[in-house]
């Protein structure tokens, strides 16, 4: 279905392209060389960040803050093998998405830990990630309350999803 | 975000230390060049891919045509005014994170703050592009392509269920984002 509509996408612009008298390819090469510099620019961003995360991890840190959490979130009544998700969501999507395959394994694809850790996955973007890429890439140092916010709503968007997942699933 | 990044280090390293894994530090030291170019590496040659059928859209003239619809909403939710460049591309990145094809959003994302950046001067966040990461961060998607891939691939009795709840949390916490936004920040 998703694939489906790509792909329609892909021949629409091409169609519209041959409409208009575009050169093809000619656009498309040129396209492809901007998109080569736009991204190359993020890999010292991505470093920083990946480092940043690995450190979080490596250094025990992460374990430690999750002790702490599980009682905190357990008297709100959230399952403890959520913490981690609660911890990684923000951080790294691909980190929180291997958890929630993790979870899947574990309890089954339609249990209802499974459910609630979907939601969260799907509920809310890698906050830090697109904070740092969006504002690193055009040297912007001063992001205000870009991450407090972001932050702040990933909280609202899990609790939601605990929610609606108690009463849905 | 700097210093966050500063003082996390800082923190992280002298409590790596004291409780002893300074073993495994070294090791996610020696590692992270390396997963992070392949991850670089992945996104690089996905976008590039994008970033040509994008520049045909540009060129004739279709993104222009399709963002036309859209500009009502931006002219609503963007308080300060923007150039038309920088409102197709907002359009192209609302409507890639719509369909979920993320790198594709990433790639015109990143672009439309190139375009905002260009207008300004200053180090400092503008108000639009604080609104443009802030519709990013909240993540509003209608197809989660990885995650309905992965529940297929497990059987799930239930692979779409979640989808309509999702779509709910994505736009309340959206909304919820834009209004503490108007709240707090009146530049």
């Amino acid at each position: 279905m998703a694939n489906k509509l790509m792909m329609i996408y892909v021949l629409l612009i091409l169609i519209f392209g041959l409409i208009k008298k575009v050169d093809l390819i000619q656009a498309f090469m040129i396209g492809v060389k901007d998109g080569f510099k736009l991204v190359m620019s993020i890999f010292p961003t991505m470093l920083a960040f990946m480092l940043f995360m690995k450190v979080f991890e490596s250094s025990s840190l992460q374990a430690c803050m999750l002790q702490y959490m599980s009682p905190l979130l357990s008297w709100l009544h959230v399952p403890e093998c959520l913490t981690m998700m609660f911890l990684l969501r923000p951080l790294s999507g691909s980190a929180s998405l291997s958890y929630l395959n993790e979870l899947y394994l574990k309890y089954g694809v339609d249990h209802l830990y499974s459910m609630m850790a979907t939601l969260i996955q799907c509920g809310t973007d890698t906050t830090m990630y697109v904070v740092s890429l969006y504002f690193n890439h055009v040297h912007i140092t001063k992001t205000r309350y870009a991450l407090p916010l972001g932050l702040f709503l990933d909280g609202v968007a899990m609790f939601l999803a605990l929610i609606i997942a108690q009463y849905v699933f | 975000m700097s210093s966050l990044w500063k003082w996390g280090m800082i923190i992280m390293l002298s409590f790596g230390l004291l409780t002893q894994h300074q073993d495994a530090m070294m090791t996610s030291f020696m590692e992270v060049g390396n997963q992070t170019f392949d991850l670089v590496k992945n996104i690089v040659l996905t976008s590039c891919l994008w970033s040509g059928f994008l520049n045909i859209a540009k060129e004739s003239g279709l993104l222009h045509r399709i963002s036309r619809y859209l500009n009502p909403l931006w002219s609503f939710i963007y308080r300060n005014p923007m150039r038309e460049k920088t409102k197709d591309l907002i359009s192209h990145n609302f409507m890639a994170n719509l369909l979920g094809m993320g790198s594709l959003a990433t790639l015109s994302g990143l672009e439309a703050m190139t375009s905002m950046k260009e207008e300004q001067k200053s180090d400092k966040a503008s108000r639009n592009m604080l609104t443009l990461v802030l519709m990013n961060t909240t993540g509003l998607s209608l197809i989660p392509t990885t995650i309905l891939a992965l529940r297929q691939s497990y059987h799930s009795q239930q692979v779409s269920e979640f989808v309509i709840y999702m779509i709910g949390i994505g736009v309340v916490v959206m909304t919820l984002g834009l209004l503490i936004q108007r709240l707090i920040d009146r530049g």
